[in-house]
């Protein structure tokens, strides 16, 4: 490259190489001319002028970047140089360059999967047009303990007719079919739907048309139905020609006018929707629908709440016997989804797992500010070369982005593995988790975090390095210097901060560990395991389908008692934790309530369900077959009897259930509290009827003590069943527990994942500890070698260096524990049973991190008593 | 040397390699020898620095380079002032007239601020 032209006219190939052994053989001349000893003077040449290698790769780096560049060119020239430099610099130091990336790919690759999770859930619009006009409203009857509550048809009908602020209004129940396909018998889960569902949320169908306004009116029998995209995948193998064709759904011929879209939309799981002609239940007080409202442009949730409020006193003078009492309440449909709770949940998420990454930034920086160190004489080399401090900041920030690219990159494989693992943790009744993706939202910020990491970790490293004065770094060796002992003190204040931030997470994690744990040790009041539950849907239509019914439930219940392995068999009209709820007012015969009403959950039952699921009788009888049909009885729980008659034996008393004196009961038992709703929620008070009584009932679960794993019982269970209602699909087979367990979902869920940013925090923190109190031993090599040559022992010097590096941790713990009290609140809505400042998981930590603080400060100090003091010695 | 060396300012070490230059073209020992003889040594610098002091220079057009044999057949590079060079010394050679005279006018100062 350097070959030139000689002054003789013939090349001669020269370069950096030749021209400093020129330099040095010239000196080293010159030194012997004036009386020095030639190996003396070869030496003294060469220390006058510096570390060869180091000149000549500067030298060489400055013919690299090219001659008569424009000063643009020049920069990117210079750029791909720092890229080029500091990539041939990590392949040289792999055991850094491995230990940074994973630590970058740990921190970047968490945060990246906890936003994805953020951004399915709550960043994410909903995928409807102009989504903050959309609404949720219900009805409201706060006295009486119904603060949101589903919405009357006939109410329905005439907020939708009497409003003034909604474009639509739009009214969905919730229901299952039973459709014969190829004569196979499955349950659909459907919806019934007013017309208005389509155009408040703004979707069409995929095919096909929505429903008229006939086919909605009250009265209408006309056989419609619009098809789910799922059902008609997978059952009607995408056949357009579907339209207009008749399927067989609850034994009736239905023609099929639409298909719906494929799309994430929150109500769209549904097999199939059929017009609800909103009116034909003339019940005020049955309170089923969910209603859904888009509000007139420029209209505000409020707005829309007075102006149904104003409908609901109308209805209330009306209407008193049914209305009095009840206002709306109107809320945007993204927070009647997306609850403020969850929000707030997920947002200590981002909140715990941005720390990891805090962490991981501070001990990368500690790592570089150790290895700017050991780089000190050939950044000082720049430096007097007259490389501009911004020059050094770039070369090593470049570096360091590299890295982080690098750890980014795995970063984002990682985030796809936790997609898997976020989904096998099942969250529960989490919304929209199953739109969760790690798409070009979550590239863009995993990209975002990867440079503000890159840039957060190398600044003070690279600003450090840069700022070290040139003859100080030439002529020593960098040890005891100055900006060594700068080093090490920012190494201790980022140590000290990891130390701080790792306390936080742990002390956040222990107490979602207490919590879980206080909610697992909850009584649910009954004993779910080696239970097996089965839902069933029996339609009756008819009178005489009706009066079948009661020997038809015996018969399922006779065939899956007479199963080897079944103890006791039962129904019941909804599951405990199941998530559905029906509740009623009571009144106790010739008791005046005032206007406070009790409530309680109702539930129908066969006989034999307290002792299938393990529900203690505490006092009186349960239901026997016989007695069902016609005869007014009921067992209700133990909290109600204590609450309605605190003095009197319940046995025997009389309440008129749903205020209705048609419905006079006589309490014939008492049976002991279940927590119905979930573990952390208290019992409710529970009407138990006998389930022959309502035989019309369509939707009914079979719970099946068996005496070994439920699970595996569950085929033989099912054909049991089945062969006394063969055209019946039985569905949501699986054991009690589980469903049990699903209620746990979210905060297993929370409480996995701080604990796991707990321990990630708590590994990089001991990490931290000990790369420190590594470096600083190996510092002081020397000292500890005359200490121990001067009698010291080992563990004297050990004693030394642990307290030295305890004095940083314990500066990092005090920090911690006031940061901790700071903003352990926050985590107040995901706690049970636990204060947000809880000494016992406080003081946990504490002595957890220290013990492991106490480890890593240990291990390099036993290591340095191992050296012999004529090693350490020499080593000056 | 030692205690009275001073730093070399950054920018220094271009302007002296410059001005060693305006006789003639010399190689790097040369250049190397001249500093020191002419500073008395003051500027205490490892001798190495120079190099890829010349070679920036050189890439920036201020001084061109060419390799020839020296008295005793050694491979040499030499170096030469370009015009760019030239103008470049003159232009750094009055900026330092002004900064030292007008570190002197401090420096000889007799009156009292304000």
């Amino acid at each position: 490259m350097n070959e030139k032209i000689n002054k003789n006219g013939a090349p001669v190939p020269g370069n950096v190489t030749d021209e400093v052994a020129f330099h040095l053989e010239m000196r080293t001349k010159e030194l012997i001319d004036q009386g020095m000893d030639p190996a003396e003077a070869r030496a003294e040449a060469r220390r006058r002028f510096g570390d060869v290698r180091e000149v000549t790769v500067a030298t060489q780096r400055e013919d690299l970047t090219g001659r008569n560049s424009e000063r643009r060119l020049e920069f990117f020239g210079e750029v791909r140089q720092d890229l080029t430099i500091g990539a041939r610099r990590l392949i040289k130091a792999p055991g850094f360059s491995l230990l940074a990336i994973a630590i970058l790919a740990l921190g970047i690759g968490a945060n990246s999967a906890i936003f994805s999770v953020l951004n399915a859930v709550v960043l994410q619009p909903l995928p409807y047009p102009e989504p903050d006009r959309l609404v949720q409203m219900w009805e409201s009857a706060p006295e009486r303990g119904w603060e949101y509550f589903s919405v009357s048809e006939r109410n329905y009908v005439d907020f939708r007719d009497s409003n003034e602020t909604f474009e639509n209004l739009a009214a969905v129940a919730f229901s299952s079919y039973n459709m014969t396909l190829d004569g196979e018998a499955i349950r659909l889960d459907g919806r019934r739907v007013s017309l208005e569902f389509f155009s408040t949320l703004g979707i069409q169908p995929a095919l096909g048309r929505t429903f008229t306004p006939e086919e909605d009116a009250l009265g209408s029998e006309s056989p419609v139905a619009i098809l789910g995209d799922g059902l008609w995948r997978n059952r009607f193998g995408e056949d357009p020609g579907i339209i207009g064709e008749s399927v067989v759904i609850n034994d009736t011929a239905v023609t099929v006018v639409g298909v719906m879209p494929d799309g994430n939309f929150y109500f769209d799981d549904a097999e199939v929707f059929v017009p609800i002609r909103a009116g034909t239940n003339v019940n005020r007080s049955d309170h089923r629908l969910v209603v859904l409202g888009r509000l007139h442009a420029g209209v505000t949730v409020e707005q829309g709440e007075a102006d149904l409020d104003a409908v609901a006193a109308q209805l209330a003078i009306d209407y008193p016997e049914s209305n009095r009492g009840f206002d709306t309440r109107v809320s945007a449909l993204y927070d009647s989804i997306v609850d403020e709770d969850l929000r707030q949940a997920l947002y200590v998420l981002v909140g715990a797992v941005g720390m990891v990454l805090l962490i991981a930034c501070a001990n990368l920086s500690s790592l570089l500010l150790a290895r700017a160190t050991a780089r000190h004489r050939e950044i000082a080399i720049y430096a007097a070369l007259g490389a501009g401090r911004g020059r050094i900041v770039r070369q090593m920030l470049t570096e360091t982005t590299l890295l982080a690219l690098v750890g980014g990159a795995l970063g984002v494989l990682l985030a796809f593995r936790g997609m898997d693992w976020f989904r096998a943790l099942d969250p529960g009744r989490l919304p929209r988790f199953e739109t969760l993706a790690v798409d070009g939202t979550v590239l863009l910020f995993a990209l975002g975090a990867t440079l503000v990491t890159a840039l957060l970790a190398g600044l003070l490293p690279a600003w450090q390095a840069s700022g070290c004065d040139p003859q100080d770094a030439l002529k020593d060796s960098g040890r005891g210097s100055s900006s060594s002992t700068r080093t090490r003190r920012a190494r201790q204040a980022l140590l000290a901060a990891e130390i701080a931030l790792s306390i936080v997470l742990l002390a956040g994690a222990a107490l979602l560990i207490r919590s879980f744990l206080q909610v697992q040790s909850i009584d649910p009041g009954l004993d779910a395991g080696a239970v097996l539950t089965l839902g069933i849907n029996m339609p009756a239509a008819t009178e005489e389908e009706m009066e079948a019914l009661p020997g038809q439930y015996r018969a399922m219940l006779d065939q899956a008692e007479s199963v080897p392995g079944v103890l006791a068999v039962a129904t019941i009209s909804g599951l405990p934790f199941g998530g559905g709820a029906t509740s009623m007012d009571i009144q106790v015969e010739g008791r005046d309530h005032g206007e406070n009403y009790p409530s309680a959950f109702w539930r129908l039952t066969s006989p034999d369900y307290f002792e299938a699921l393990g529900i203690p009788l505490l006092k009186g009888r349960k239901f026997y077959d016989e007695e069902g049909d016609g005869r007014a009885i009921a067992i209700i729980s133990e909290s109600m009897a204590n609450s309605l008659w605190p003095d009197q034996d319940p046995i025997g008393q009389r309440f008129l259930a749903w205020r209705d004196p048609e419905r006079t009961l006589t309490v014939i038992g008492v049976v002991g509290d279940v927590r119905e709703r979930s573990l952390e929620i208290e019992a409710m008070n529970i009407v138990y009827l006998p389930h022959l009584q309502m035989a019309g009932w369509p939707n009914m679960y079979f719970v099946v003590r068996t005496d070994g794993d439920p699970a595996a019982m569950a085929p033989s269970v099912r054909a049991a069943i089945g062969q006394a209602a063969p055209d019946r699909p039985l569905t949501d087979v699986r054991p009690l527990s589980d469903v049990l367990e699903d209620t746990l979902g979210a905060r297993r869920f929370n409480t996995s994942l701080l604990l796991c940013f707990a321990a990630v925090a708590l590994l990089l923190a001991a990490a931290g500890v000990y790369g420190v109190m590594a470096y600083s031993v190996a510092q002081r090599t020397s000292e500890i070698g005359i200490r121990m040559a001067m009698g010291a022992g080992a563990s004297q010097v050990v004693r030394m260096v642990v307290k030295q590096g305890m004095a940083v941790v314990g500066i990092g713990i005090v920090v911690g524990v006031l940061a901790a009290l700071a903003t352990t609140r926050l985590l107040a809505s995901m706690l049970f049973g636990v204060s947000p400042v809880d000494l016992l998981s406080l003081s946990g930590s504490v002595i957890f991190l220290a013990v492991v603080a106490l480890a890593a400060c240990a291990l390099p100090a036993i290591r340095a008593t191992r050296v012999s003091p004529t090693e350490a010695l020499r080593d000056t | 040397m030692g205690k009275d060396s001073l730093t070399l300012l950054k920018g220094t070490l271009d302007v002296l390699i410059l001005k060693s230059l305006s006789w003639a073209p010399l190689h790097g020992y040369a250049v190397s020898r001249w500093i020191r003889q002419t500073t008395d040594d003051v500027l205490e610098v490892q001798e190495g620095v120079l190099y890829p002091a010349l070679h920036r220079l050189e890439r920036r057009g201020l001084v061109s380079a060419e390799w020839g044999r020296s008295d005793t057949n050694r491979k040499v590079k030499y170096y030469e002032l370009t015009e760019q060079g030239v103008a470049r010394l003159a232009s750094q050679g009055k900026d330092w007239d002004r900064y030292a005279s007008a570190m002197n006018k401090v420096l000889g100062a007799t009156e009292r601020p304000l």
